[in-house]
């Protein structure tokens, strides 16, 4: 078997209010990344003091992370695009690098560099 | 455009938008606050940002408030406390009897200044310079001040108006309202607009280029500009850039002609967050679609009407008219506005031939007019405390002017707050300190915290051994139904909720069989036609990226399954149990095979396809198998490739099936916290009856307005149904006690209803499932409740001219009655809190009561719940309700007798308006005087202060409401009977209950 070739990629992490998620979904969408992941109620220390989460009957009132996984290209029009966002409201995002197996998942397809093939 | 600068005019607009409310299509009509946005800045501040941007008023005007004191409504004390505060504030130095003259302002009717109504007498002469000093404007200033309030206040176009009195607005919204209306139709209009699918942009784009209507208003210009920008984002830059804004201003400037039209375009931004909304599926439209259209339009119209400009119409060059030709600019501006007396109108004309010169000589004009009239409202109110005007010396003239003009910003909030005190003064004498009865209670009814309920309560309590509850209209159980009558889902729940579990309705036969085995045997035959085609539709769409969902969106075996049930008095039941491992499987495949069978038939022309090679087709789609002849193969391809059968779609298509229902351990969770968080926890009464609510009214665009903001605007009945199917259910009591301590003993039912709040009926539903030996005392309740209803039939009569209860009744269901009910006219408090405490009260239909008990809640979850769920849903109705009072044109919707559907979406005014948010006047006022009394929501918690005042800290929009001043906050500590209120950022103590608890 062949041992599984891994590409660079960065992983955008945002931290929003519940009532902000729509609004960051379709920047992603928009954007062009291939997929996300939604953590609802979220808990946790901040600059704004203890937030915990658990059922409330209003979803707008929660804090909620989008975690994305882009080609590099996209990291910049997506800083870009969320800066009015950032202007005016809370939040937080993180970008990081990370690798992953299956490049074409992600929106890239996989360049010649990287030791060839 | 890069993508990135592209997805940052996208961002930007959609920050311009965030000041513009929602608002829901009129079938779900919530009640919100017009000014939701602004929630997070001092309320005070909030009105003023409304003002800037709507318009609106923020307060009644001062003889409405005159009337409310005359009758009550307010106490002098209270008036007198904000007056004396003011004063503490503005510290003036005159020697003058400053509270009883702005007391007597306050009450008294004393006339404005008025242009035509001048002084006559001789006026000192100091006194008479002081105010001309201060009356004479400063041409250079008022110039500057425009030009500040581009992007903050104004649009070009706003300054046009301001400088020539040219109006460009209106056609600029003529067009746009138009174009709006043809695109967000949903099926009024016989005449289609064309290419909707492609999103509101680029089918408006489409039309732009050859309609004549805008090439007549517009100019040809429009075109040119249409032909430019295939996108919306570069058109958007490109106006803003071409009217040489700076690009600080953009986001402002972008609101402001967001909010010229703020129905449509809480409407637009509504649908673009709803993207299961039918229409917005088959129509796109986003604020950004809207954007560029509208500064499209408002650029072209500004063009094609430059030429008669005494400027270019773009800021740098305003900025140069402005500055340089200030006087000019100032005088035209004084004509254009009718800031210019009346008394000067013919000599302005002339000074503008010769501006420079001459502004000076106007500018002293227009003081002594404003001087002479000035002395004369100053003669009169002084007058009234018995000082004459002439007496006072120019320092303390000049000062009792600034005063007044001061006192003018904040006389409103003092009568407001005058209102408030002196509602929560009645309120906290009225309430009572719960004490512990030991009657056992014939039955329990829950209630919606509504207002209207709190008549219907006090009566029926009053007949006997009653208890009822206020709970949130959706009793805790939030689901998305599919409702077999109208065939699509509906969410049932607050609207900040979205529900994760789908109950289905499904019919069944009346007759002898018990209700178990009865559903059991009929579901089992049409689960699948009704389940499939729910799935189906919504996995096709999917599938193929296509969508030919209609309105009722499922096929025709769905229709015809529709009046097989409605035949022959079938009932209906809610199916709120999860479905089998099995089920899900044979649904899965009864719809896939029936799917493999007609590719096949159509594909390879194959006839009497025998089950087995269906199982196998099926088999090698989601397998990867390839043991079958060439042209099943590829059939396989065309199955996987064009109909996405495949692994993957089939766990979506089962993933789907798994969401209808509730599991035995959710719905044991969802009602003993919703029983907790009432309180109720032990003695149970023989029946428990849980009660949603709705109104019947004809002829009401508005109906949903007046049914419950709790679960979304609809009936609460289904949540109440599917509410008592889960509590009567021994499975899930058994998991209530062991896992959540919470016993009802067997002998305890729960029976569903409604209750109509327009005609105050009880109507039970399920009936036919409870146990014979319930009849005769349910029997006996069902004559209780009728006598309650005439009992509160006549209580409300005398709100509605209507003398007897067969009246009220009447009205309801005549078509032509505007208004057959006060719905939550009144509306000022919500308590949380045992209903002990008010049970002796009359609190006129005006006060939500949500049951809570705190000793079961030693940590304070359930009252989170409360305070972020139904306490918040509770203000929005009291905002709407308060503002569409304070000014119904600019945040209500006006009269009734004017409003025209348009596009099934909402009322306009007349034959072309924006679409009318906020409630219609006959809702909140009477021959044109508030009926509804405009103050903040007051809420009141019973829980120990510690306890509450925490919750409070950790639900962020009730504490950001408290601080900002949007709502008064009390707690009632029950231990040391202590009431304590939330005041200017800090807890005081407000008052001791002196009664002993016996």
């Amino acid at each position: 078997m062949k041992s599984v070739k891994l590409h660079e990629m960065k992983k955008v992490e945002i931290v929003v209010r519940g009532e902000d998620l729509d609004f960051v979904i379709d920047l992603l969408e928009r954007a062009g990344v291939s997929g996300y992941t939604i953590i609802h109620n979220l808990s946790g220390k901040g600059s704004h003091g203890f937030h915990e989460g658990h059922l409330l009957f209003n979803e707008e009132d929660t804090l909620v992370m989008v975690i994305s996984v882009m080609p590099e290209s996209l990291v910049e029009a997506l800083l870009e695009g969320i800066t009015p966002f950032l202007n005016k409201h809370s939040g937080v995002v993180f970008v990081s690098s990370v690798m992953v197996s299956r490049v074409e998942k992600f929106g890239d397809v996989p360049t010649s560099t990287g030791g060839g093939s | 455009m890069e993508k990135g600068r592209k997805l940052y005019i996208r961002s930007l607009v959609n920050m311009s938008a965030e000041p513009i409310a929602y608002f829901w299509p009129m079938r779900t009509f919530i009640t919100r606050n017009p000014l939701r946005e602004f929630e997070n800045k001092p309320f005070k501040d909030a009105l003023k940002d409304g003002g800037f941007l709507f318009g609106g008023r923020g307060y009644l005007k001062r003889e409405d408030y005159r009337e409310l004191y005359s009758k009550d409504y307010m106490k002098e004390q209270f008036l007198k406390e904000g007056i004396r505060k003011f004063l503490s504030f503005v510290e003036p130095k005159a020697d003058l009897p400053y509270e009883e003259l702005l007391f007597t302002l306050l009450v008294e009717d004393i006339k404005e200044p008025a242009l035509n109504d001048l002084y006559k007498g001789k006026i000192d002469e100091g006194t008479m310079n002081v105010l001309l000093e201060h009356f004479t404007e400063d041409p250079a200033q008022v110039c500057r001040e425009l030009l500040l309030s581009i992007g903050l206040k104004h649009t070009i176009q706003n300054i046009i108006k301001l400088l020539t009195g040219k109006d460009l607005s209106q056609t600029i919204d003529e067009l746009t309202i138009k174009t709006a209306f043809d695109f967000l139709d949903e099926g009024q209009s016989t005449i289609d607009m064309p290419g909707r699918s492609a999103g509101f942009y680029k089918a408006w784009r489409e039309l732009a280029k050859r309609n004549l209507r805008f090439f007549l208003w517009a100019g040809k210009g429009l075109k040119e500009m249409v032909e430019a920008f295939e996108e919306p984002e570069p058109a958007i830059e490109y106006v803003l850039t071409s009217f040489e804004l700076p690009q600080a201003l953009w986001e402002g400037y972008i609101t402001l002609e967001l909010a010229r039209l703020k129905g449509i375009v809480g409407f637009v931004k509504w649908r673009s967050h709803n993207k299961f909304y039918y229409w917005q599926k088959v129509h796109p439209v986003d604020v950004v679609d809207y954007t560029a259209i509208r500064l499209l339009i408002a650029k072209a119209v500004i063009d094609a009407n430059k030429k008669d400009l005494p400027f270019e119409p773009t800021y740098r060059a305003l900025e140069e008219f402005l500055s340089k030709d200030y006087a000019k600019a100032y005088l035209k501006h004084e004509l254009a506005t009718k800031r210019c007396p009346p008394q000067l109108l013919d000599r302005i004309r002339d000074y503008l031939k010769k501006p420079h010169e001459k502004v000076e000589e106007y500018t002293k004009a227009k003081a002594e007019i404003l001087t002479l009239s000035y002395y004369q409202f100053l003669a009169n109110w002084t007058k009234k405390v018995g000082i004459d005007i002439n007496n006072i010396s120019p320092g303390h003239v000049l000062e009792l002017v600034k005063v007044y003009e001061k006192f003018k910003e904040e006389e409103g909030y003092i009568y407001l707050r005058a209102l408030e005190d002196t509602h929560l003064q009645n309120l906290i004498e009225s309430i009572r300190l719960s004490q512990e009865t030991q009657e056992k209670p014939l039955a329990q009814a829950f209630f919606c915290i509504d207002v209207r309920s709190e008549r219907f309560r006090r009566k029926l309590e009053s007949l006997g051994r009653y208890k009822t509850y206020g709970i949130a209209g959706f009793f805790g159980v939030p689901f998305a139904l599919v409702n077999l009558q109208k065939g699509h889902e509906e969410f049932l729940c607050p609207v900040i909720v979205i529900p994760r579990n789908v109950v289905f309705e499904m019919p069944y036969k009346k007759g002898g069989v018990e209700k178990e085995k009865a559903i059991h045997q009929v579901l089992h035959g049409v689960k699948d036609h009704i389940l499939v085609p729910f799935v189906a539709v919504e996995m096709l769409g999917l599938a193929f990226g296509f969508d030919f969902l209609g309105k009722t969106f499922l096929p025709e075996k769905y229709l015809k399954l529709k009046e097989f049930a409605f035949k022959d008095n079938t009932k209906t039941s809610l199916m709120v149990n999860k479905l089998s491992e099995e089920e899900i499987e044979q649904i899965t495949r009864s719809y896939y095979f029936t799917l493999i069978r007609s590719v096949l038939q159509e594909h390879l022309g194959m006839q009497d396809i025998d089950d087995k090679v269906v199982n196998r087709v099926y088999g090698a789609c989601i397998n990867d198998e390839n043991t079958l002849d060439e042209n099943l193969k590829k059939a396989v391809e065309v199955l996987k490739n064009k109909y996405k059968v495949d692994r993957g779609y089939v766990e979506l298509f089962k993933e789907r099936l798994k969401s209808v229902g509730f599991t035995k351990e959710e719905q044991a969770f969802l009602i003993s916290t919703a029983l907790k968080s009432i309180g109720l926890t032990k003695d149970f009464a023989p029946i428990v009856f849980v009660l949603g609510h709705g109104s019947r009214s004809e002829n009401n665009p508005y109906e949903s307005a007046l049914d419950c903001g709790a679960c979304g605007g609809a009936s609460g009945i289904y949540n109440a149904r599917a509410f008592c199917i889960m509590a009567n259910d021994p499975e899930v009591r058994r998991i209530m006690a062991q896992k959540h301590g919470l016993e009802v003993p067997s002998s305890t039912v729960f029976v569903p209803g409604i209750h109509n709040t327009t005609t105050d009926e009880i109507l039970l539903y399920d009936l036919e499932f409870l146990p014979a030996n319930y009849l005769p005392l349910l029997e006996n309740i069902k004559k209780d409740f009728e006598r309650a209803k005439e009992l509160t039939l006549i209580e409300r009569g005398q709100f509605l001219d209507a003398k007897k209860p067969e009246e009220v009744y009447r009205k309801a269901y005549d078509w032509s009655e505007v208004r057959p009910e006060w719905g939550l006219s009144g509306n000022y408090a919500f308590i949380i809190g045992r209903r002990d405490l008010t049970s002796s009260a009359n609190l006129m239909g005006r006060v939500f009561l949500h049951s809570y008990d705190y000793r079961v809640d030693k940590k304070g979850f359930l009252l989170e719940n409360i305070l972020a769920g139904p306490a918040v849903v509770g203000q929005w109705i009291n905002s709407e309700y308060y503002f569409s009072t304070v000014d119904n044109e600019v945040y209500g919707s006006g009269s009734k007798v004017y409003h025209n559907i348009v596009g099934r979406i909402g009322v306009m005014t007349g034959n072309y308006s924006d679409l009318r948010t906020g409630l219609p006047a006959q809702t909140v006022l009477k021959d044109g005087k508030p009926f509804h009394i405009p103050i903040r929501y007051t809420l009141v918690i019973e829980a120990p202060f510690e306890l509450a005042k925490r919750t409070i800290n950790k639900i962020r929009k009730i504490r950001e409401l408290m601080q900002n001043e949007w709502i008064n906050v009390i707690i009632l500590d029950p231990e040391s009977g202590v009431f304590y209120r939330y005041l200017e950022g800090s807890w005081v103590e407000y008052l001791k209950k002196e009664e002993v608890k016996v």
